[in-house]
This record gives structure tokens, sequence and C-alpha cells, in this order.
């Protein structure tokens, strides 16, 4: 992966979590995050369309979604719906997509952006994001998280 | 003077947000209406006397910028001030808007302050609350 890609991702991503939900995420070796044996994870996914293309992948417990999403409402955990825990973790994806773009791309280019997918991740699922040479591991409020972003085209260099 | 306020957004969590920030920004509202795609605001609008329309671009069903597109179609509901707040941070895009009548664009994430900033200036109601 581009090291400028790779870079601009984790900064905007770790940015996005501490504006949108008041949390803290710091890149970590791959090895300290859990290989397979977990279950409660959400995969949320954004592909982005313009004068090139691509895709990013979040996945995060869902506990952890819980809590960015009472940090977003300033609520109490408790009193969060399950559903918006999806919700959250959808939001933190787009607005990391949108700024990731502007980051590389400039403000002059034109994207579309899907509207973003969710599901629960299973442990083989987890298993293959992990494996992939592309993919950041991450540490948000002491949670395991993984992040990936593929680009297809030549990102502008002006 | 209290507006009535549609928020467009397939995100609860954003029009949960939107309606605390609004809040927050001391804006007087009279009614809140919410919709989670651009289909919605329009049933919304054609049954409701809406001041002032917050909505996303990317939604499913119908998109902000299809609903604008509708809304120009219609007497009156091209007379309604739109603001859009969407993640989009491409210039291009943000003129594309103003020139389909959208009043102002706002970027996530957003601020209570940036919210009134820009309310103020699309529905001139600064002076008003400064003076009450």
């Amino acid at each position: 992966m581009n090291g400028t890609i790779r870079e601009t991702l984790i900064d905007v991503f770790c940015r996005v979590l501490e504006q949108v939900a008041f949390a803290f995420g710091e890149e970590t070796p791959k090895e300290e995050l859990p290989a397979a044996e977990f279950s409660g994870y959400l995969l949320c996914g954004i592909a982005f369309r313009g004068p090139f293309e691509g895709a990013i992948e979040m996945a995060l417990p869902s506990e952890l979604c819980r809590e960015l999403a009472a940090n977003t409402l300033g609520a109490e955990r408790e009193s969060v719906a399950p559903e918006m825990a999806a919700d959250a973790l959808k939001e933190i994806a787009n607005v990391t997509c949108g700024q990731w773009l502007t980051n590389v791309a400039g403000e002059k280019l034109v994207f579309d952006l899907s509207v973003p997918t969710i599901e629960d991740l299973g442990s083989a699922g987890w298993k293959e994001l992990r494996s992939r040479a592309s993919s950041i591991a991450m540490v948000v409020d002491d949670a395991p998280v993984l992040i990936d972003i593929s680009v297809q085209g030549d990102i502008p260099s002006d | 003077m209290a507006y009535n306020i549609l928020v467009v957004d397939d995100s609860v969590i954003v029009r949960a947000v939107i309606k605390k920030t609004l809040d927050l920004a001391g804006i007087d509202i009279g009614e809140f209406f919410e919709a989670g795609n651009g289909k919605e605001g329009l049933s919304i609008l054609r049954d409701n006397w809406i001041d002032l329309v917050l909505a996303d671009i990317n939604m499913p069903e119908m998109t902000g910028i299809e609903m604008v597109d509708r809304m120009a179609q219609n007497g009156l509901m091209k007379t309604v001030s739109v603001i859009m707040i969407s993640t989009e941070g491409s210039q291009t895009r943000v003129e594309e808007l103003k020139s389909k009548g959208v009043r102002a664009y706002i970027r996530k994430p957003f601020t209570p302050e940036i919210i009134r900033e820009v309310i103020d200036q699309v529905l001139g109601a600064g002076d008003e609350r400064n003076d009450s």
C-alpha cells in the first residue's frame, strides 16, 4: 500500500474518531490483535468513485461501536440502542472516507460515495481481513480494530 | 420566531446529533421533522410548512441532490431554504449544489457554532436572537 494512502488513512481515522466520538486510536503491531477467537464484531464498508475509485473497510467490536454511539450522542452507553452502534460506525466510515479523499485528492475533484454497508463479522472474516498485507491494526480505546483501503487508478499528484 | 425544521439523513444517530446541536446553538425550533431519505423528505415537505431543510447528500432511495432537484420543480418547495450537511469536501460539488439553489453547505464533522453561524446567515435570525 502506498505510504501516503496508508498514513493519511490512519491520521484521518484517528482525527474523525476524536472529533465525532471523543475516542482515541493509534496504530499497533498486527501481532497484538487477536487472531480469530472473538465474537461480536461489525464490518463496515464504503466505496468511492470518481477520477479514481476504491473502498474503505473497518472492523470494530460492536461494544466499542456502542460506546462510540454513546459518546457521539453524549448519552450513557446503556441507554444506546444496539442498532445505534452500527449507525455510529457507518457515520465514522462515511466521514473518514470524505476526509481521506479531500486529503489525498484535494478539493477540486468530485467523488460519489456509496451508502455505507454493515454486516456482522465472523471469525473467518476477521482472520481474512487481518491476513491482508494492506490492512492496518489499530487500538481504539483499548479495543482491537482493523481498517483497510483499496484504490484502483492513479491518484493525481496535484 | 420559531422555525419548522426538517432534517433529512439516513443515519438516526446523525439526525439526533443535529437536533441536539440545534438546541445547543439556541435555534428556536417550532416543529422538528425527520426523514431517512430524499423521498421521505419530499413527502414531509408536501404535507407541512417547513422553513429550513438540513439534508445529507448520500442516502439510499433518493439522494439529497435528487431531492433538491425535485424541490426546484415545485413552486412552493423551491422557496424553502436548504442547507446541505455532508462529508464531502469537493468545492466543485459545493458550487454545483449552490447552482441548484442550495443556500449553504456544512461539512461533517460540525460544531454547534458552525451550525448557528450558517443558519443565522441563511435565515437572517442572528439579529433577532441578539435583540431578545
